[in-house]
């Protein structure tokens, strides 16, 4: 155990790095800087060039590069360009609303899906394959700002139910996730299909074989078998789940342009027209960081869940 | 703690938590605006940004300031005096205090000057202050402010929102008032999480009496259909967008009312001056002639006043004398002719992203330059590569369009005009550069006049732009709300009496 | 069998409409009428006109070319890039096989919308990019199917027999690996360029897709969004346009799998 954790924690360091490193260099091919950016239409171009020297930005790029890793060495994400404050504070203040989004799309997604996809699986042709078939393919055809701004229009503008933005002035509280529950299903809905889709798959793939066949043909009640199947199917979604959950977490910008909601999402796009290095390269720290600890959880869920796969190798 | 405190306390705990689901009823004097553009930051010295100027104008106070009809007035300088010479400008401080409780004295002016003026601070405005010689305190209430040549557009610039006074005692500390602005403004900072909202709270020892609501909540909404939705359920008061189709929507709601007045921009269609056949005034001029710029205005920019030179339609500085050019294929096609433009000459036609109305406007360029034989391809590009690659840099472009915002002062529009180095268009014109120069400095308004005006014709006659015009600034807010309005020019948001009724 | 077939005809009948825009446009797409803005549905403009007067309609037909163009364009580029060096990952070994899918497993680590924003950021917006960028981001999904099933096959019985008749391995993979697993990445391949068609309207929703004047589907529905309370028709068209062609290409995802497990 102790040697797989420290390859995974090689691993995690390499992939991190070199993705860091690409991101590192692509937000720097951008034409124009932070400075030009700040100065607008009306600034000479030696104050742009002071205001480059203010922010660090005058330093050669292997020199930003060198002085960028040695301060994550020392847990230092640098200070945000545009908004002059250290990164850490920027994400701090923008990933629960991000988590909290992203969270519940998951709930939902989840259980929206893998019900649905279950339940169709286990009766082909049924009622309930018909409505889940309606419902992936219309829930797949759909864009999702499109989606989400149907949304506000029916239950925020025609029923009243719902605020058009996603967040209170206040920010993230208890009872501002009510406000979270349009963006939730927006983000939820095409992911619950794609679930939907492959728990089907998965649970006709297990009514096929040979254990369910001599189940049945020894009399057990269906639900049983019912139960089953779903237990050996559902270690193959995990995959699947733990791509989309570690995609969530920058597969919010849509939903966080539509409703407005000050999550990572709108952070990167906002980093990246400002050209606020530091803050593109934070995110991306911060979403490889889920992205590789939600796949590795799901391999130990996978390994944990299914028995055949602890073969030695 | 006994029982009946805990109950209360719970019973509060409970209130403050539910706060946000009940929304409007409780908060009946907060008044909620959504805005498109978001401020880079709340420091006025280190930002070129409208919209940041837009908010921070409810948060500090300038020494003079903009009323409704445009006009500068005293604000924290109680009066002003200016020496015969134009030299030396002594101001009289009102009693103000800063947010903070510190009082406002000639100090704070003195360090918030010296503050812009460094250049450590790189103000993107610092440029404005370099003819200053000195700023003194004379006394606790008086200033003086010395020149090194006259300037009469010293009120302007400190009448704008990079005008702003500053606590001296935090600029000392090294305050951080890009996060945590303090003035003596209207308005408290309250809190502000980007992309989301900045919430204001009044200030009740304001000098000029305290505001009628209690809170401004400013909430950022890029998307202008959004907007409109939270006008039409009252989850925001005011809208400072409304896009063009959705205005008769707006017009048929009784309790909503659309607001329409002059903007202080001036939308052109910049020409790279340095291009073959586009050095050629003539073929400018038929751009500006091939082009229907009031079809430009009114279906691009939902309407508006044309111009026929770099200042915007009703400032008293826009000349008499110049027209608009109107449209007029043939003289446009015979101009095209006799400069020697071949037929169907490619065009790098440059539209800077997201300025959805500038795409519109280029795609309806395109279109009259199609008449005129002249094949323009559009290229959008994002506004960080406008900046640094169209408007700055190598000016990669042949027609690229913009909206230049209002200036109080024509300095601040026309300097730069005519010198290649420091203007987009490339126009090289010596003379030009002369009489805004001299104009810059002239104390005498009259003299100062007639020179901004043969500058001005100058420019007509030049044509380095297609010139389309002046804006309406379309705005909605709920039909209860008033008193809210707009400085002319500046377009800052001014929430000093606004209230329900 | 029905649903691929269904699939099948829906997609003649939306790239079919698309190649023959220029004959079925009532309007020239990029013609503009600045007299007509926001006209309602009418026989003339049946799906009525933009803020620019130009008729919705036409710019749906001409958009399904460039959308499903991009789309297309994108999945066979992400299934050659993904697909080629998967196969040379599993047919080679060593240490390129480790090198390469140290990269891809990087790049899947890359947030996939980041990656797009940042390319088409970098090289600018159009519809070149955007296949490039979409192309890039979709890869390593097919380099790990690929992968996979050329690993498994390379191991498999019968082509261990066919090395022992002395084919050389690179015939081994073509003559009895690939085959087997085409008809796999065709499933795969159909529901990627359904989700391309989307994300091509994602990027226009965020001024990233295909730059105007050029009409996509993507762009087109993008704009009718603005003028939703004036001309709510305008939405339909691109819209309906779009989910049949997303419609196609799952039900020809789906179809295809049903038509390979019954070989199986």
């Amino acid at each position: 155990m102790p040697r797989y954790l420290l390859t995974q924690g090689v691993s995690f360091v390499v992939t991190l790095w070199a993705v860091l490193t690409l991101v590192f260099f692509a937000v720097r091919a951008l034409p124009g800087d932070a400075a030009t950016i700040m100065g607008g239409l009306d600034a000479t171009e030696e104050q742009v060039q002071t205001l480059r020297e203010r922010i660090g930005l005058a330093r050669s790029v292997p020199a930003q590069y060198a002085a960028y890793f040695g301060g994550l060495l020392q847990a230092d994400l640098g200070d945000s360009l545009r908004e002059r404050r250290p990164v850490t504070n920027v994400l701090i203040e923008r990933l629960p609303v991000t988590l909290t989004l992203a969270g519940m799309a998951f709930l939902l997604s989840l259980v929206l899906g893998l019900g649905l996809g279950v339940l169709a699986g286990l009766r082909p042709g049924g009622p309930a394959d018909r409505a889940t078939l309606l419902f992936t393919t219309v829930a797949l055809a759909i864009p999702e700002f499109w989606f989400g701004f149907l949304l506000i229009l029916l239950f925020a503008v025609n029923l009243g139910w719902f605020p058009v933005l996603g967040l209170p002035p206040s920010g993230l509280t208890l009872a501002s996730s009510w406000n979270l529950i349009l963006p939730a299903v927006t983000l939820a809905i095409p992911r619950a299909a794609q679930l939907a889709r492959l728990a089907r798959a998965r649970v006709l793939e297990e009514r096929r074989s040979d254990y369910v066949r001599t189940a049945r043909s020894k009399g057990l009640l269906p639900a049983a078998v019912g139960r089953h199947i779903a237990s050996n199917a559902l270690p193959g979604v995990l995959p699947l789940l733990a791509l989309e959950l570690g995609g969530l977490l920058t597969g919010t910008i849509v939903v966080e342009q539509v409703f407005g909601l000050p999550g990572l999402g709108l952070t990167i796009l906002g980093g990246i027209s400002a050209r606020d290095y530091p803050v593109v390269q934070g995110v991306t720290i911060l979403a490889v960081t889920v992205y590789v600890l939600v796949n590795w959880l799901a391999d130990m869920l996978q390994l944990v869940a299914d028995p055949r796969l602890r073969a030695p190798t | 703690m006994q029982p009946w405190r805990i109950i209360r306390k719970h019973a509060l705990l409970t209130l403050v938590l539910l706060l946000p689901l009940t929304g409007g009823a409780a908060l009946a004097q907060t008044l909620t605006m959504a805005m498109a553009a978001q401020p880079d930051t709340l420091d006025p010295q280190v930002t070129a940004a409208t919209a940041a100027f837009q908010v921070s104008k409810s948060i500090y106070d300038t020494l003079i300031e903009v009323d409704r009809a445009g006009n500068l007035v005293p604000a924290l300088a109680a009066s002003y005096a200016v020496s015969p010479d134009g030299l030396t400008y002594t101001f009289e401080l009102v009693e103000a205090t800063f947010h903070d409780g510190t009082a406002l004295d000639a100090a704070d002016v003195v360090a918030t000057l010296d503050r812009i003026r460094a250049e450590e601070t790189a103000s993107p405005k610092r440029v404005e202050f370099q003819g200053i010689v000195s700023v003194a305190a004379q006394s606790d209430r008086t200033v003086v402010v010395t020149l090194s040549e006259p300037q009469p557009a010293l009120l302007s610039s400190l009448a704008s929102g990079w005008g702003a006074i500053l606590p001296s005692e935090k600029l000392a500390e090294g305050h951080d008032f890009g996060n945590q602005p303090v003035g003596t403004g209207p308005f408290s900072f309250v809190g502000w999480t980007r992309d989301n909202a900045i919430t204001l709270a009044a200030n009740p020892d304001y000098y000029q009496g305290a505001p009628q609501v209690e809170q401004v909540v400013i909430r950022f909404v890029t998307d202008s259909a959004v907007q409109l939705q939270g006008l039409l359920t009252g989850e925001f008061d005011v809208v400072d967008t409304v896009a063009a189709a959705d205005q008769p929507v707006v017009e048929a709601n009784p309790s909503l009312t659309l607001v329409r007045e002059p903007s202080g921009l001036v939308l052109v269609a910049g020409i790279n001056t340095r291009r073959e056949y586009l050095s050629d005034a003539r073929v400018r001029q038929a751009l500006n002639l091939g082009v229907d710029t009031a079809i430009v205005m009114e279906v691009a920019y939902n309407g508006g006043s044309q111009v026929g030179t770099f200042m915007e339609a009703g400032s008293p500085w826009y000349p008499e004398s110049v027209q608009p050019f109107a449209y007029d294929l043939e003289t446009a096609r015979a101009l095209l002719r006799e400069a020697g433009v071949p037929q169907g000459y490619t065009l790098d036609l440059v539209l800077p992203q997201p300025y959805e109305a500038h795409i519109q406007a280029g795609q309806i360029v395109q279109d009259y330059l199609r008449d005129l034989g002249l094949d323009a391809r559009i290229r959008i590009v994002e506004w960080g590569v406008w900046l640094s690659d169209t408007y700055g840099g190598p000016r990669n472009f042949d027609i690229t369009v913009v909206g230049h915002t209002g200036k109080l002062d024509p300095s601040g529009r026309l300097t730069g005009l005519g010198d290649p180095r420091t203007n987009y268009t490339g126009l090289d014109d010596p003379k030009l550069v002369g009489l805004i120069a001299t104009a810059n400095i002239t104390p005498d308004h009259a003299a100062r006049q007639a020179l901004y005006t043969e500058a001005l014709e100058r420019i007509h006659e030049a044509a380095p732009f297609i010139f389309f015009g002046t804006p309406d600034r379309v705005y909605a807010r709920q039909t209860n709300v008033a008193g809210f309005w707009m400085t002319p020019l500046l377009d800052s948001y001014d929430f000093r009496e606004a209230r329900f009724e | 069998m029905s649903r691929a077939w269904i699939g099948l005809a829906l997609f003649v009948l939306v790239a079919g409409s698309a190649v023959l825009a220029m004959w079925l446009s009532p309007h020239d797409p990029l013609a503009p009428n600045y007299r007509n803005l926001y006209a309602g549905v009418s026989g003339e403009h049946p799906l009525g006109t933009d803020g620019l007067g130009r008729d919705v309609l036409s710019r749906s037909l001409a958009g399904g070319r460039v959308s499903l163009t991009i789309a297309l364009a994108a999945t066979a580029l992400t299934m050659a890039l993904g697909g080629v060096l998967g196969l040379l990952a599993a047919g080679i070994g060593g240490l390129t096989d480790t090198v390469l899918s140290r990269f891809f497993d990087a790049l899947l680590a890359f947030p996939g919308f980041l990656l797009i924003l940042l390319v088409v950021a970098i090289l600018g917006g159009g519809s070149l990019q955007t296949v490039l960028a979409m192309g890039v981001a979709g890869s390593p999904i097919y380099f790990r199917l690929t992968r996979a099933f050329a690993r498994a096959e390379l191991k498999s019985e019968y082509v261990t027999a066919a090395r022992a008749l002395g084919a050389t391995r690179v015939r081994q993979l073509w003559r009895h690996a690939v085959p087997n697993f085409l008809g796999s990445l065709a499933v795969q391949g159909a529901s990627t360029a359904a989700t391309f068609l989307l994300v091509e309207a994602s990027l226009s929703y965020l001024g990233l897709g295909v730059p105007l004047p050029t009409p996509s589907w993507g762009n087109v529905l993008q704009d009718a969004r603005s003028y939703l309370t004036r001309q709510p028709w305008a939405a339909v068209g691109p819209g309906l346009f779009l989910a049949a062609a997303s419609l196609s290409f799952q039900f020809l995802s789906d179809g295809l799998r049903d038509l390979l497990d019954r070989r199986d």
